[in-house]
């Protein structure tokens, strides 16, 4: 036990590694920054445009930035950017109006799936019940072990 | 020669129509004649598409810019690889690749099926055929790889092509598009013979076997391709990401989604004789989305980076999508009674509800990626507003959703079929589950607060443990048994059911996956103009300029810097990224350098030049575990290769002697 106290340290290291790498602040300005789409031509977020001096970017993180030290809440930041900087830069839907059937669908269809297993379960069980009442073997199970025998006997010749 | 080219495609369309009403002529009349006759027409149609691209190699190879294609897409001192990898860089050529494909899928699927399955290889000829001759007619009268832009005997100089997209002149690339396609193409094997049973009503689960394998073999092709792709981003894009939910990266993942489904439901087929509408929906799915796939990069529905030029071709991949989602479902609804599932079910807590499960949420991550990719189209017809929706979107949505996909990789196997008692679920669950609590608090304490990170990381632990501990107690018994040593007893317990445990081996891939994506939450990036002997630091790592060397060559211009990486004070290693400038193209492009860690990569990029264009701008990023995809990446293609093996002992097979039968008792005891 005790010659495997080091390598479990070496992995809990291993996974712990990340945590020590990482900035609070980058944190923040690269979470909102991933929301932001970067509007240089380079097709990417502000949080992963790797344009040179990006004309966009580099402002737009310095706003980030100060929002974050005035302590403003995540979406006023982002509200404000998109105010001051454009509307095309919405990376989601919105929160209202036709965006939010955007965002719930992906959920709802979750949620609808979840939901009708009980009912699926249910009638198979239900069918099952009635199959084993109406026949002792049902012919669809004898049909294919007949067929699993015969094809046995195919392969032993 | 480009003239004998056009002429072999349009030949292989007319062969492949003949190919279709041959068959389905000959099944319908009961006239053997034409059902052999359809079958060789395939052998003259994939030797004709055959004949074609290699007439459009040698253009290529030949570098003969006669041909607006050549001219577009290669130029005389492009390599030779890049030169092959031109035949799909472009959209008439790859189209042409496909057709080759589809051709080539079409001849091994008819000639290997057609004793085997002789009642319905007649209408697989005609499907896979009617798909094929789609493809060539798109080839034959929108998208001729063999148009010249000039020809006579006056032309005694042709100016040099254009050259192929920088980007794609890549190892990586050579191969990725290759193996896309023959996942996209090969899904039609699978969706032809499950339509030809539904057609003909074939008795017994003997077809299903046949598309269980193809698809799992175009499963292991798609899977690949994507992967590949994503290899591909992340080492030449040089954004240090591998994956941005663009929407023809998109449209790779979801057929993926729906093979994945469709392989696990099924085995409620095969085993219990259930699910049988659910598959033939999820199958026809699959095929249609590949198709839908092809639309999306080719048809200029979507903007994306991936996609080729916006041509006129996606109006009949619409027709094409309406006319087979209309047959199909007329189809499935007019055979729902030779479909109706043998159900039996004595439990919730089972195998098969956990199958549902498994196919709820494996559906549901579909919807949600199709969704957000159509969401831009569908906002602007609803509301006039055309939203991007990019990645915060799809992670948002896809994250919990994966999470609890990982969750049930753990917990689905470990269920019984029919029943699963207390005490089984006790003695399967009760070490996976305290180790992975044990691991959660141990990140927690040590500093880890990103909450889908940590929630991952203790998933991925559960999960690995139940797949070791169904692997240990297998082999144990088998040890005890054999008296053989543990490795040997593994792979033995794997051979006897090479399905289980490579599914199991595939599932551990995943894990390895999911531990990459999640270490995505802690990336660095930093950026610096640096002169030589400037230094910038990111996390525990300092970066130095020590020099830039230039190179010029026939095909580009390159700048090479030198970074000395350190970490702590201590010197690691120098590395070179490189700056590109293609001369045929007049484009650049970065070709970054990557130090590969278990632990972490650090990625280096030569990102351009300052605006005196004195200095190199550099930038680095630290991307933690992301190795953990690329060794899951291995594993996967390992645990699919290993699931495809027949297995050493029958399933059906009667134990020859008692002990025998002890044997294989206890380790079904132990496996329940």
């Amino acid at each position: 036990m005790r010659q495997r106290m080091p390598s479990l340290a070496a992995a809990l290291a291993l996974l712990a590694a990340p945590a020590a790498l990482a900035d609070e602040m980058y944190l923040k300005v690269r979470e909102i920054g991933d929301r932001i789409e970067c509007t240089c031509g380079c097709s990417s977020t502000i949080a992963t445009c790797n344009m040179v001096g990006c004309h966009v970017r580099v402002p737009i993180n310095e706003d980030i930035r100060a929002g974050i030290e005035a302590g403003r809440p995540q979406e006023e930041i982002l509200e404000a950017v998109y105010e001051k900087y454009g509307q095309e830069m919405r990376v989601e839907p919105r929160r209202e109006g036709f965006g939010v059937v955007g965002w719930a669908m992906p959920f709802v269809s979750l949620l609808a799936g979840l939901a009708a297993i009980p009912f699926v379960v249910r009638r198979w069980r239900r069918n099952a019940r009635e199959q084993a009442a109406a026949e002792s073997t049902p012919a669809r199970v004898v049909e294919r072990y007949s067929e699993e025998i015969e094809r046995q006997l195919e392969e032993m010749e | 020669m480009e003239n004998l080219g056009y002429l072999a495609v349009l030949l292989g369309f007319l062969v492949s129509v003949y190919a279709v009403v041959a068959a389905l002529a000959g099944r319908l009349r009961n006239n053997a004649f034409l059902e052999v006759s359809a079958q060789r027409a395939v052998l003259s149609a994939w030797l004709l598409v055959t004949a074609a691209s290699g007439i459009l190699l040698h253009a290529i190879l030949t570098d003969d810019f006669r041909l607006s294609y050549v001219a577009s897409r290669s130029n005389a001192d492009l390599d030779l690889i890049y030169k092959f990898a031109a035949w799909w860089g472009g959209q008439e050529g790859s189209l042409l690749f496909w057709s080759w494909i589809a051709a080539t899928y079409t001849f091994v699927a008819v000639h290997t099926g057609r004793k085997r399955h002789r009642s319905m290889i007649s209408y697989v000829t005609a499907i896979m055929a009617a798909t094929q001759a789609f493809f060539l007619g798109l080839v034959a009268f929108e998208a001729n790889p063999f148009a010249v832009i000039m020809s006579g005997p006056q032309i005694t100089a042709m100016p040099d092509g254009n050259g192929l997209n920088p980007l794609l002149q890549h190892p990586m690339m050579a191969i990725h598009p290759p193996m896309l396609y023959l996942g996209y193409v090969g899904f039609t094997v699978p969706f032809a013979f499950a339509m030809a049973s539904l057609i003909t009503r074939q008795p017994g689960e003997r077809w299903i076997h046949t598309t269980r394998i193809w698809t799992m073999i175009t499963w292991l092709f798609q899977g690949i391709g994507i992967l590949l792709g994503a290899r591909w981003a992340y080492v030449v894009l040089g954004w240090g990401g591998y994956w941005g939910w663009d929407p023809v990266e998109n449209a790779s993942l979801l057929p993926w989604i729906t093979g994945t489904a469709f392989l696990h439901s099924v085995m409620m087929q095969e085993k219990k004789g259930m699910m049988k509408v659910w598959n033939i929906v999820l199958i026809s799915a699959t095929f249609f989305l590949c198709i839908f796939g092809t639309m999306m990069t080719r048809g200029g529905l979507v903007s994306s980076v991936h996609a080729f030029a916006e041509s006129e071709i996606g109006i009949y991949f619409v027709w094409y999508l309406l006319i087979g989602v209309g047959v199909t479902a007329y189809l499935i609804l007019s055979r729902l009674d030779y479909l109706k599932s043998e159900a039996e079910l004595e439990s919730v807590v089972s195998r098969e509800s956990s199958f549902l499960f498994n196919n709820v949420i494996l559906l549901a991550s579909c919807f949600a990626v199709l969704w957000g990719t159509l969401f831009p189209v569908i906002s602007e017809y609803v509301s006039g507003d055309k939203i991007t929706v990019g990645a915060p979107f799809f992670n948002k949505v896809n994250i919990p959703i994966g999470l609890f996909l990982l969750f049930l990789t753990g917990v689905g196997p470990l269920f019984a079929w029919r029943r699963t008692s207390a005490e089984s679920l006790r003695r399967n669950f009760q070490w996976p589950a305290l180790a992975a609590a044990a691991l959660a608090a141990a990140l927690f304490a040590a500093g880890v607060r990103h909450f889908y990170a940590l929630v991952c990381f203790t998933l991925c632990a559960f999960v690995a443990i139940t797949i070791v501990i169904e692997f240990y107690r297998g082999a144990r018994v088998i040890q005890a048994r054999h008296g053989l040593a543990f490795a040997p007893a593994v792979v033995d317990l794997t051979h006897r059911n090479t399905r289980r445990y490579g599914g199991y081996l595939v599932h551990m891939a995943i894990v390895l996956m999911f531990i990459g994506f999640a270490g995505a939450a802690f990336n660095l990036v930093q950026q610096q103009e640096m002169a030589v002997g400037d230094s910038l630091t990111a996390g525990n790592y300092e970066f130095t300029l020590t020099g830039v060397t230039e190179n010029d060559n026939a095909n580009y211009y390159s700048a090479v810097a030198g970074v000395d990486v350190g970490k702590n004070g201590e010197f690691l290693q120098t590395m070179h990224p490189e700056r590109r400038f293609y001369h045929a193209s007049e484009q650049p492009t970065s070709r970054v350098d990557v130090r590969y860690r278990l632990r972490e990569d650090v990625y280096v990029v030569y990102a351009g030049q300052s605006n005196d264009g004195k200095n190199p701008i550099i930038q680095v990023y630290i991307n933690p575990l992301v190795n953990w995809i690329w060794i899951g990446a291995f594993l996967l293609v390992f645990g699919t290769l290993v699931a495809l093996v027949p297995n050493k002992v029958r399933r059906y097979s009667r134990p020859r002697t008692a002990a025998a039968a002890v044997e294989e008792k206890s380790i079904a005891a132990t496996n329940a």
